[in-house]
């Protein structure tokens, strides 16, 4: 594996910076924050963010209930499920021309620093079920894969590093990787791949509880767990003073010496959600989700490079609305309304959003009939998907049924605020008619990675080397930035 | 005969590996007929399947050997030697190791396990000339220990894992692989069942992955089963032939077409970047020369015919990519050190590669006697080189260039040695679901563990989605976050610290004798005297509360397993 061609952020310069960070020099450590903009030498593609949140709503959120509202259907009692198209209002935004659904109020007085992107685009992979999508929209692969494809956060993780030497390039918020029912391929999907664990996620799966992440075990006083470090490092300086090269063993030493700087580092006190001023905790707190936003913000702040915040992928909830999708929908944007335009107001006093990418997006979204596309070439898979999909009866006799509870892979809407974005416009448009297909600027996986990377100054065909060949970061090198997007 | 004219003989393993450029690669011409074969008629008893073995031998017999290099001592070294001399720039003379690191590095390369106290006294007191030769054989005889170790390798190289995917649901070989590797299956009947498993066998291997509904023309089971008997068995990497005309490697798309169209019910049609090529190609194997493979016969009888091609002496690459697996595992760095590709680079030394496989084939395919040779090899017995050596590899190396080889590398503990070198160092075995298959009900070692926890990640074990042929080596901030204050090793340190002092080192008023014995299970050495002051300050003596020392005792075990001198192989 080595850096292929990547013209930007000087390898020379990272791996010098490797090398003394190797050599355990506290120095870089030390003193104020002097965060790394995003290409230290000068790259070909002038960087517009120096660091990306990317808030991921786990289940596939429904674009014509939250962010590309459609014609309002109320609910009635015996009412056709053909005549669903949204099962909310529509209400302005401080963005001109711009609606969005209802119960989004927070929200909708921020649009004007961000963009609707309408006419995303899920990949086709026949049969939309979750995994694969959600392997997809992370790594921008669809899978399998004969290598071990790597998450967009590792990829900006080894290719940049973090803004700051002590702190972790990647972190992900709110996923849990590991509870009874969840399955392989989600930790597929959030793993570095074959970049290796050195560039994989520092994983927060509750912020709540963060700042273990970086204390002492459970029960363990600070003074003993320093203890620890000062023991170890007596035993383990009588080796190293007697090697004269440099010796693959005091790796581990170094990296011990790292999990130490990242214990006393900015990141770490970001990490601590008790430091934060009890309004502004309180203005974030609607829950996991919440608290995840505000985490994401200090660490930010602190000098991560990619934040991922989560609102989590659990089989049958969150946004995976197979029932009640109305009722259900109500709760989520209760949940997700304040924080995310609480951290996009944040962001925007701080000066910070106009160098942070902020990008909302789901692995698809959902439609009341269709499950999959309309256009699904297969009449075979056709029939099994309409048989094994949620029943949607004809009339709907209560409201359990109001909402929309199919996977829709057609089109699906996102997000993207600050990081040389431009505000308050809507790109790409999707038909008035469900299940709203796009009809206007299609927006495919690539293409959102591409601006994704674009806006951190990577080219869509920076690749890495695995098994002789390169891997490109967009597949085939071919993503396309959407240039009107940015300002 | 000289060594040269055995090596022309040898051309079968040579041809495809010096001349990539003819695809597809011919096989080698037969050798002229060799003196007779020296026949191991102790494993001719055993082998369940005395045709096959007898077909085997003759053909073995049609080859000529190379010449076994001069000199009375292991063939290794002889050859070993033979390059060094002829390298421009003098190596760093090589010291031998002491018997502590011997002993240390060859259980943990064989077995996977630390020895206890008992086993580091009785192998420092043992005065035999002989001893470390022994200690080899006395490993490699323990069936189980072995098979437990080798499980991880295999479980990686076979994609053979238990954990819960939603699409992943091919039938684990798990039970098959263990009871192959305790009985130590001759190679090439293990390769042949994994090839063409019949309806009891191992059929995960060569079934793959059905993924649901629609993928890429090259995830088909067929293809699946292509390239993972292409890499697995013959160094061949058909990932990029099978989508398009191989970039770097003398692979065509047809090739690995043909190669699918052997496990495939119907006819293929090749497909170019999932677009149909119009070509309905093979069923072919991939190296010409080996015989023929039927179109009109079942399945069944067609991977039967591949499993004889892969696996029959006259192919060029099916030994030489198991003994340089082996070679990697024990010395850290391969003859030709990308494992999987045996289309570029001949390797550092050929001719070591040709002694070793012919030498393996010689023996009946028997693994553990192509490791016995490399173990007691001198070239084994060195002082390990610990240099650093990047991850990202092509910073000094380019292309097909092999890096050089200095000697037997330290090793990094994989996830699976290091949970249970603790468990063994502490006597208390971590507890975790296991995976599913009827294999004896032994200690559970880390192999077993169903799923991938979060300290197992952070060391490298793998998401077996892939076929993953190497750990890698490095330690990252991330690795270390999760040793410091993760759940999973605070969690065994503290389950058994509390084992430890309810039993009989618990028991002891003697620090000193406490440490020590300690040491010597972790590191197979006797206490330094800043270890016993640790020691002392940590553990306390039996009249000491009860929870200071739980609290000691876990962090004194902390210390001792933090250590590089711990996770390392030396």
């Amino acid at each position: 594996m080595r850096n292929y061609s990547y013209p930007g952020s000087s390898e020379l310069d990272r791996r010098h910076f490797l090398r003394l960070a190797g050599m355990g020099l506290g120095a870089l450590a030390t003193g104020g924050i002097t965060l790394r903009p995003a290409a230290a030498a000068a790259p070909k593609i002038q960087p517009t963010a120096d660091a990306v949140i990317f808030v991921y709503m786990g289940g596939g959120q429904a674009a014509a209930e939250t962010w590309d509202p459609k014609r309002y259907t109320p609910f009635t009692a015996g009412m056709k499920a053909s005549e669903v198209y949204s099962t909310f209002p529509s209400i302005p935004t401080s963005a001109d021309g711009v609606n969005i659904s209802k119960y989004l109020s927070q929200m909708a007085k921020v649009m004007h620093h961000g963009a609707v992107v309408s006419s995303f685009k899920p990949g086709f992979m026949g049969v939309p079920i979750h995994v694969r999508h959600i392997f997809h929209l992370h790594t921008c692969y669809m899978p399998p894969q004969t290598v071990a494809a790597p998450s967009m956060g590792s990829i900006v993780a080894r290719t940049l590093g973090p803004r700051h030497p002590d702190v972790p390039a990647f972190v992900d918020i709110g996923q849990r990787l590991e509870f009874p029912g969840l399955t392989a391929e989600i930790k597929t999907a959030h793993s570095p791949g074959f970049l290796g664990s050195a560039y994989g996620p520092f994983a927060i799966p509750d912020p709540a509880t963060a700042a273990l992440a970086v204390r002492p075990p459970a029960n363990m006083s600070k003074e003993r767990f320093e203890e620890r470090f000062r023991r170890l490092e007596a035993l383990q300086q009588r080796r190293a003073a007697a090697q004269q090269t440099a010796d693959k063993r005091d790796e581990l030493f170094t990296a011990v010496e790292g999990a130490r700087r990242l214990i006393h580092s900015p990141a770490a006190a970001a990490l601590d959600l008790s430091l934060e001023p009890k309004e502004s905790y309180e203005a974030y707190d609607t829950g996991r989700f919440g608290l995840g936003c505000l985490l994401a913000r200090r660490l930010v702040e602190s000098g991560v490079r990619f934040v991922e915040v989560a609102y989590e992928y659990d089989p049958f909830k969150n946004w995976d609305t197979h029932d009640n999708g109305h009722t259900r929908t109500v709760a989520m944007k209760n949940e997700i309304d304040r924080p995310l335009a609480q951290l996009i107001r944040d962001l925007h006093q701080r000066q910070l959003l106009s160098r942070t990418l902020v990008v909302v997006a789901s692995e698809f979204s959902r439609a009341m009939l269709v499950e999959g596309v309309t256009d699904d070439p297969d009449p075979v898979r056709r029939e099994y998907l309409n048989r094994t999909s949620v029943k949607v009866p004809d009339t709907l006799a209560d409201e359990k049924s109001y909402g929309l509870h199919r996977h829709f892979t057609g089109a699906g809407s996102l997000l993207m605020f600050g990081g040389g974005i431009r505000g308050g416009i809507r790109y790409g448009k999707t038909s008035d008619e469900p299940p709203f297909n796009i009809v206007e600027k299609p927006v495919t996986m690539p293409d959102l990675h591409a601006t994704i990377y674009r806006a951190l100054g990577i080219p869509a065909d920076l690749s890495y080397e695995i098994e002789g060949r390169p891997f490109y970061v967009t597949p085939d090198g071919k993503g396309k930035a959407v240039r009107e997007l940015f300002a | 005969m000289t060594f040269r004219r055995g090596l022309i003989a040898l051309g079968v393993l040579l041809v495809a590996s010096v001349m990539p450029a003819a695809p597809p690669p011919a096989a080698p011409a037969v050798g002229q007929p060799a003196a007779p074969l020296h026949i191991n008629t102790d494993s001719a008893k055993k082998d369940p399947t005395p045709d096959w073995r007898t077909r085997v031998r003759r053909e073995l017999a049609e080859l000529m050997p190379p010449t076994a290099p001069a000199g009375a001592g292991n063939p290794v070294d002889a050859l070993l030697d033979s390059w060094r001399k002829k390298q421009k720039q003098l190596l760093p003379p090589a010291n031998p190791c002491d018997d502590r690191v011997f002993l240390r590095r060859a259980s943990l390369d064989l077995v996977g396990l630390l020895p206890d106290e008992k086993q580091v006294e009785a192998f420092a007191a043992d005065h035999s000339p002989t001893k470390r030769t022994a200690l080899v054989q006395r490993l490699l005889a323990d069936r189980t220990a072995y098979a437990e170790h080798w499980m991880t390798f295999w479980n990686d190289l076979l994609r053979n894992d238990e954990a819960a995917w939603i699409e992943i649901n091919h039938p684990p070989i798990t039970a098959w692989l263990f009871k192959s590797l305790s009985d130590n299956k001759p190679y090439d009947l293990f390769a042949a069942e994994l090839i063409n498993p019949g309806p009891q066998g191992p059929v995960g291997f060569i079934q793959g992955v059905d993924w649901k509904f629609a993928t890429s023309a090259s995830e088909t089971p067929p293809m699946q089963a292509a390239r993972s008997v292409a890499q697995v068995f013959q160094g061949v990497n058909l990932k990029c032939a099978s989508c398009h005309n191989h970039f770097t490697r003398p692979w065509k798309l047809d090739d690995a077409w043909a190669l699918a169209g052997c496990f495939s019910t119907t006819p293929l049609e090749s497909q170019r970047c999932d677009r149909p090529t119009g070509r309905i190609v093979g069923p072919r194997f991939l190296f010409a020369g080996l015989g023929e493979i039927p179109a009109d016969v079942p399945v069944a009888k067609r991977r039967e015919v591949v499993a004889t091609m892969v696996t029959r002496p006259r192919n060029p690459r099916f030994a030489k990519v198991i003994v340089n697996r082996l070679f990697k595992q024990l010395f850290g760095q391969g003859i030709i050190d990308q494992v999987d590709d045996f289309d570029g680079s001949p390797g550092f030394m050929p001719e070591l590669l040709d002694y070793l496989a012919y030498d393996f084939a010689m023996h009946d395919y028997d693994l553990k006697h192509t490791l016995e040779l490399l173990a007691t090899s001198n070239a084994y017995q060195m002082q390990a080189v610990a240099t650093v050596r990047s991850a990202v590899r092509d910073d000094a190396v380019k292309g097909d260039a092999e890096p050089p080889f200095v000697g037997l590398r330290v090793k990094r503990m994989t996830a699976e040695q290091f949970s249970d070198a603790v468990s063994k160092l502490t006597g208390s075995w971590r507890r975790a679901e296991l995976a599913k298959a009827e294999v004896p009900n032994l200690q559970p070692r880390a192999w077993r563990f169903r799923d991938t926890d979060s300290l197992a990640a952070a060391l490298g074990r793998p998401s077996r989605d892939v076929i993953q042929s190497g750990r890698p080596d490095g330690a990252s901030v991330l690795q270390a976050l999760e040793l410091i204050n993760g759940d999973v090793l605070r969690d065994h340190l503290t389950t058994a610290a509390q084992w430890m002092l309810s039993g009989p080192l618990g028991q002891q008023a003697d620090i000193a004798n406490v440490v020590d014995t300690i040491c010597l299970r972790a590191y197979c050495r006797h206490a330094t005297p800043a270890e016993v002051q640790q020691g002392r300050e940590l553990l306390g003596t039996p009249a000491a509360a009860a929870a200071d020392r739980q609290a000691g005792w876990e962090d004194f075990l902390w210390l001792v397993v933090m250590r590089a001198e711990f996770q390392y192989i030396e």
